[in-house]
């Protein structure tokens, strides 16, 4: 029983007839990656000024979580042929024929708009609408039209992911101003250089499956040099929420440190015939985001 | 009487693996109590939410 077929692989819908376990389906919401995206909620929601009841505060960060795995797993749905070409994704849940392609989506739409409405009804209705508008952004923009189209793919997609901490801080406060845009700008900037560290040790694998990555399209020297290019713009933003009043000392100390150490990360990855350093640079980048994030959460809770 | 209807029938192919009917009634049962306790946490995380909206409203929050 197949159900698409890429390139002479085929994609089976359900292995041996068998319905998903409760596993798979989690597995369908990107676990590791929302992981990531609660923790730049939380930070939205931390730093942001006013207060929000626990209750809803942790309503606000579900909404956030479930609304991602969501997306997510729509995600999964419309790239299950690639991902079966893939290394990195063929060990998702439908190209193994644990979860039927069908269900994934209904699976996905349930929980996406859930989440939108539960946010809107419990919390507010502007965190509800740049939810809606994030899940959205990712799906349509980021997966249907560009992510197979343009090397500037995650470039713009990577507003999709941006969008959480702003979320979380429109959930305290029912606006959105400068604080948010710059937590946003600071994730919008930081996924280029992240994604192509991860590109450039994966090219094969997005070239069998025809998805115009940089390094595919335009070669991993002028990856490199673009990644160069966006860890030097990362760094004036990333100090910028000090000045702005969201950060303080310790968090422009702490993000001048490591974006100098994002860029030293990309000056390697620069010099290196080999893709160690790109493997490095994409591990470092994911611990960048999160140890940005964890002195904002903690100046914020010390204050 | 001898059932005549299967003896006809072709032996199922390599291609068709036998489906584990305990396996598959274990998943099944699996995923029933995952729906169960979503949705029994789903009725209650509202409730909790009308609660404390309706403390807020009180507050004039």
């Amino acid at each position: 029983m197949t159900d698409t077929a890429f390139e002479g692989q085929t994609v089976p819908t359900q292995a041996a007839g068998l319905p998903g376990t409760v596993a798979d389906y989690i597995a369908l919401l990107k676990p590791r990656v929302m992981s990531l995206v609660v923790f730049s909620g939380l930070a939205g929601l931390v730093v942001a000024p006013g207060t929000l009841h626990p209750v809803l505060a942790v309503v606000a960060l579900l909404c956030i979580a479930v609304g991602a795995g969501a997306a997510g797993a729509i995600n999964m749905w419309y790239d299950r042929d690639i991902d079966a070409v893939m290394e990195r994704t063929r060990g998702r849940p439908i190209p193994q024929g644990k979860v039927n392609p069908d269900e994934a989506l209904a699976f996905g739409v349930v929980l996406s708009v859930a989440s939108v409405l539960l946010m809107g009804l419990a919390v507010n209705w502007v965190a509800a609408a740049i939810l809606g508008v994030a899940n959205a952004f990712y799906v349509f923009v980021y997966t249907m039209w560009l992510k197979r189209r343009t090397p500037q793919n995650i470039v713009i997609g990577g507003a999709a992911g941006a969008f959480p901490p702003m979320i979380g801080w429109a959930a305290v406060t029912g606006d959105v101003g400068i604080g948010p845009i710059l937590l946003f700008c600071l994730i919008f900037f930081w996924t280029p250089p992240h994604f192509w560290a991860l590109a450039l040790f994966r090219s094969g694998d997005y070239s069998r499956a025809g998805v115009p990555m940089l390094p595919v399209v335009a070669g991993e020297a002028a990856t490199k040099r673009q990644m160069l290019a966006y860890t030097l713009l990362l760094l004036p933003i990333a100090i910028a929420p000090h000045w702005f009043g969201v950060g303080g000392v310790a968090y422009l100390v702490g993000a001048t440190v490591l974006s100098l150490l994002f860029i030293l990360c990309a000056v390697r990855v620069m010099l290196d015939k080999t893709h160690r350093a790109a493997k490095q640079m994409f591990a470092y980048s994911i611990l960048y985001l999160f140890l940005l994030l964890a002195i904002l959460i903690g100046e914020k809770l010390v204050a | 009487m001898a059932d005549t209807t299967t003896s006809s029938n072709a032996p199922p192919s390599a291609a068709e693996p036998v489906v584990d009917a305990a396996e598959r009634a274990r998943r099944q049962r699996g995923k029933n109590l995952a729906l169960f306790f979503s949705l029994l946490g789903f009725v209650a995380l509202i409730y909790v939410v009308a609660i404390v909206r309706m403390g807020l409203h009180a507050q004039g929050q």
